[in-house]
C-alpha cells in the first residue's frame, strides 16, 4: 500500500470516528465517556495524514526515499530495504497487506452503521447475566412509579427480595424477548435490557419475568426475530433498534423473587404498559 | 489520473497509484452494493457480529492511537542512551523494572504493543520490552479498580490478579531472556528512527502514521476474529462447568483468548459467571490481557509472525500456571 493510499485511508478512518461521535451513533458501540477519546483519536488520525500529505507534496524526505515510483504499486514488503545508501530507514513508506483491513470498519461505519445490539444478542455467550451492581442505599426517587433501570431492579431484588420494590410501583423500560424458564403464571415474554461495561463486545443481558394478570401483554410478542434466531422477517430497518419491541412497564416486584434460586430474575407484576421508542442511549451501564 | 509516471526522481505529483485505485474501487463497489450489505444484517447472528466487530474497533482505536503517540514520542525524543541509563543492564533486573513500569501506564493491550515495539527499536532488551508489553494492560490502576468493583465480596481477587499478572509478565520476560532468540523478532523492528536532520516533530508524525497503519490493520483483523467468536462460541460451553474444576479452568482460559475482551471490562464478565468457582475466573482474568486473538494479531504485525507463533503459546502456558499458583496462594484453593 503506497503512502498516498495510507494517507487517504487514515483520513477515512479518522473521519468515520469523528462522524459517529458527532451524529451520536457511537453510543451503539461504546459508553458515553468514550466520546472524547474516540473524537481525539479521529482528529489525531486526520492530522497525521495531513502532515504526511503536506510533507510529501513539498517533497520533503520521509526516511525511505527509495521506494517511490519504483515499485509500481506492488506489495512486496517494500520497506525492507537494507539501509544502504539512504539515511535512516526506520519508517517504511509502504505498509503490508494487513493494512487493507482498515477498510472494513470504514465501510461498516460509512455504509452500514450496524445497529445497537438487541434481542438477537440475548442468545449467545451474551446470555450470561450481568453482574449485580452495587445496590444504592438511597430510597427510590420520589413520585408515582418512578423510572428505574432494569439492572437496578435486578440488583435491588437480589439485595433484598422483600424490599421497597415489592411495595411500590416503578416504571422499567426494556425490550421483549421470549421468556426463559418463566415461573408458572407469568407471561411468555421477559423484559430485557443489555448492559455494557466497556464496549458492545462485553454486553450482557439483564431480564425480569412479567406476571400479567390483566392480560396487557396479549398480542405483544417479542421482536420478529428475537432470541438469536436467524429467521429474520421485516426487521431490517437497521436504524438502531434492530426491530426490537420496546415497552415501558409499570409494575411491582413479586416478593421473594430475584434471588439466587431463580437465577436473579425477579418477576414483575404488570399494572400498565406502553410501547415506547428505543431509548437513547440504548444500553444500561 | 493519467499523469505520466516519472521514471527518475519522483516529483511530488503522483505516486503509488495502484493501491489508491484499488481503494477507490473498493469504496465504489461497496457503495454500489450497499443494499445487499445492509440486507445481510437481517440475520440476527450477522447483525450481532457486525456490531461487536465495529464496537471492538471503535473501542480499541483510541487506545491504539494513544499507544502510537507514545511510540512516536519515544522515537522522536527519547534516545536509546537515555533508556539504557534508566534500565538496569542485567536482563534479570531489567525485566521486573520494565514490568513495574506497566503499573503506571493505564492502557489496554492495544496501546502497549506499539510502545513495546518502539522500546525494542530503541535498544531496550527484548525481554524487558516484552515484560512491559504483558504488564501494562494487566496491572494498572484502572484495571485493578475495575476488578475491585466487579468483585465487591471478594477483594482478594484484586491481589490474586495482580500477583498472577505480574508473575506472568516477569516469568515470560525471564524465559525470553534465557531462551529467546533475536532472529525470531522481525529485523525491521530494530531499525532506529532516522537521524538525518528531519525535524523531531516530523519524526513523531511519521512514526505515528506508520504505526497506526501497520498495527491498525492487525487490530481490525483481531476484532473480526473476536466478533466471530462471540457469536460462534455456544453458550453451552459454560453450562455444567461448575462441578468440573479442571475443565472449567481450561474452558475459561480458552474463552479468554477467543473473546478478546478489553482488560477494563473482563472483570465484570468474570464476575457475572457466578456459577463458577473463583479460580477459573481468575485464570480468565490473568490470561485475557496477556494473550487473546486481537493481541496475537497485533503482535504478529508488530514483531512478525515467527515471533507471535512462539510468544503466544509461551504466554498462554505461563499465564495459566501463574494464575493457578496465585489462586492457590491468595484464594487458598479453588473457592
Amino acid at each position: 500500500m503506497s503512502r498516498d493510499t495510507q494517507h487517504v485511508l487514515l483520513v477515512l478512518v479518522g473521519g468515520v470516528l469523528i462522524k459517529i461521535v458527532l451524529d451520536g451513533s457511537y453510543l451503539r458501540y461504546v459508553r458515553p465517556w468514550s466520546a472524547t477519546p474516540v473524537l481525539v483519536a479521529g482528529v489525531v488520525l486526520v492530522a497525521v495524514a495531513v502532515v504526511g500529505l503536506v510533507r510529501d507534496l513539498r517533497g520533503l524526505p520521509v526516511g525511505d526515499g527509495g521506494s517511490h515510483g519504483e515499485h509500481d504499486g506492488h506489495e512486496h514488503d517494500g520497506h525492507e530495504h537494507d539501509g544502504h545508501g539512504h539515511v535512516g530507514h526506520g519508517h517504511g513508506a509502504r505498509a503490508g497487506p494487513a493494512a487493507w483491513m482498515l477498510v472494513l470498519p470504514v465501510l461498516a461505519l460509512l455504509l452500514v452503521v450496524p445497529p445497537a445490539l438487541g434481542s438477537a444478542a440475548v442468545g449467545g455467550v451474551g446470555a450470561r447475566a450481568a453482574p449485580m451492581a452495587a445496590v444504592p442505599d438511597d430510597p427510590l426517587p420520589p413520585g408515582e412509579a418512578p423510572p428505574l433501570g432494569l439492572l437496578e431492579v435486578v440488583s435491588r431484588s437480589a439485595a433484598d427480595p422483600h424490599g421497597v420494590l415489592t411495595t411500590r410501583d416503578v416504571t422499567v423500560r426494556g425490550f421483549l424477548v421470549p421468556a426463559r424458564t418463566p415461573p408458572p403464571g407469568s407471561a411468555p415474554v421477559d423484559l430485557a435490557r443489555l448492559v455494557i461495561t466497556c464496549c458492545a463486545a462485553d454486553a450482557s443481558a439483564v431480564r425480569v419475568h412479567l406476571a400479567d394478570p390483566g392480560g396487557l401483554l396479549d398480542g405483544l410478542g417479542p421482536a420478529a426475530d428475537g432470541g438469536g434466531g436467524g429467521s429474520g422477517g421485516g426487521s431490517g430497518d437497521g436504524s438502531g433498534d434492530a426491530g426490537d419491541r420496546w415497552v415501558a412497564v409499570r409494575g411491582r416486584v413479586v416478593p421473594g423473587t430475584g434471588t439466587a434460586a431463580d437465577g436473579h430474575v425477579p418477576t414483575l407484576t404488570v399494572t400498565s404498559l406502553s410501547l415506547v421508542a428505543t431509548p437513547d442511549p440504548v444500553y444500561e451501564y | 489520473m493519467s499523469a505520466p509516471r516519472p521514471t527518475d526522481t519522483p516529483p511530488a505529483t503522483w505516486r503509488g497509484s495502484g493501491s489508491l485505485v484499488v481503494l477507490c474501487g473498493a469504496l465504489l463497489a461497496a457503495t454500489a452494493l450497499q443494499g445487499p450489505l445492509v440486507g445481510l444484517l437481517d440475520v440476527g447472528v450477522v447483525r450481532t457480529a457486525a456490531t461487536v466487530f465495529v464496537a471492538v474497533c471503535v473501542q480499541a482505536l483510541p487506545f491504539l492511537v494513544l499507544g502510537t503517540l507514545l511510540s512516536g514520542a519515544i522515537a522522536a525524543w527519547v534516545s536509546p542512551a537515555v533508556l539504557r541509563r534508566v534500565l538496569p543492564t542485567r536482563p534479570a533486573l531489567a525485566v521486573p523494572v520494565a514490568g513495574a513500569a506497566g503499573l503506571v501506564l493505564p492502557g489496554c493491550e492495544c496501546a502497549s504493543v506499539p510502545v513495546a515495539r518502539r522500546l525494542v527499536a530503541q535498544g531496550v532488551p527484548e525481554a524487558a520490552a516484552l515484560a512491559f508489553l504483558l504488564a501494562a494492560p494487566a496491572i494498572n490502576p484502572v484495571v485493578l479498580v475495575a476488578t475491585a468493583v466487579a468483585f465487591p465480596d471478594h477483594p482478594e481477587m484484586v491481589l490474586a490478579r495482580l500477583l498472577g499478572s505480574a508473575a506472568t509478565a516477569v516469568g515470560v520476560g525471564w524465559l525470553w531472556s534465557r531462551f529467546g532468540r533475536a532472529e525470531w523478532i522481525a529485523a525491521r523492528v530494530r531499525r532506529p528512527p532516522p537521524d538525518d536532520g528531519t525535524p523531531r516533530w516530523a519524526v513523531f508524525a511519521e512514526t505515528v502514521r506508520h504505526d497506526v497503519v501497520d498495527a491498525g490493520g492487525f487490530l481490525v483483523l483481531g476484532g473480526l476474529a473476536a466478533a466471530v467468536m462471540t457469536v460462534v462460541v455456544p453458550q453451552s460451553w459454560l453450562d455444567g462447568l461448575a462441578g468440573h474444576l479442571v475443565l472449567a479452568v481450561a474452558v475459561m482460559a480458552v474463552l479468554a483468548v477467543l473473546l478478546a475482551l478489553c482488560s477494563e471490562a473482563d472483570a465484570f464478565v468474570a464476575a457475572s459467571l457466578s456459577a463458577l468457582p473463583l479460580l477459573p475466573r481468575l485464570v480468565f482474568l490473568v490470561v485475557g490481557p496477556a494473550v487473546d486473538v486481537k493481541l496475537v494479531a497485533l503482535q504478529a504485525g508488530a514483531f512478525g509472525r515467527a515471533f507471535a507463533a512462539r510468544f503466544a503459546p509461551l504466554t498462554f502456558v505461563v499465564a495459566v500456571t501463574s494464575a493457578l499458583v496465585a489462586g492457590l496462594l491468595v484464594l487458598g484453593g479453588p473457592r
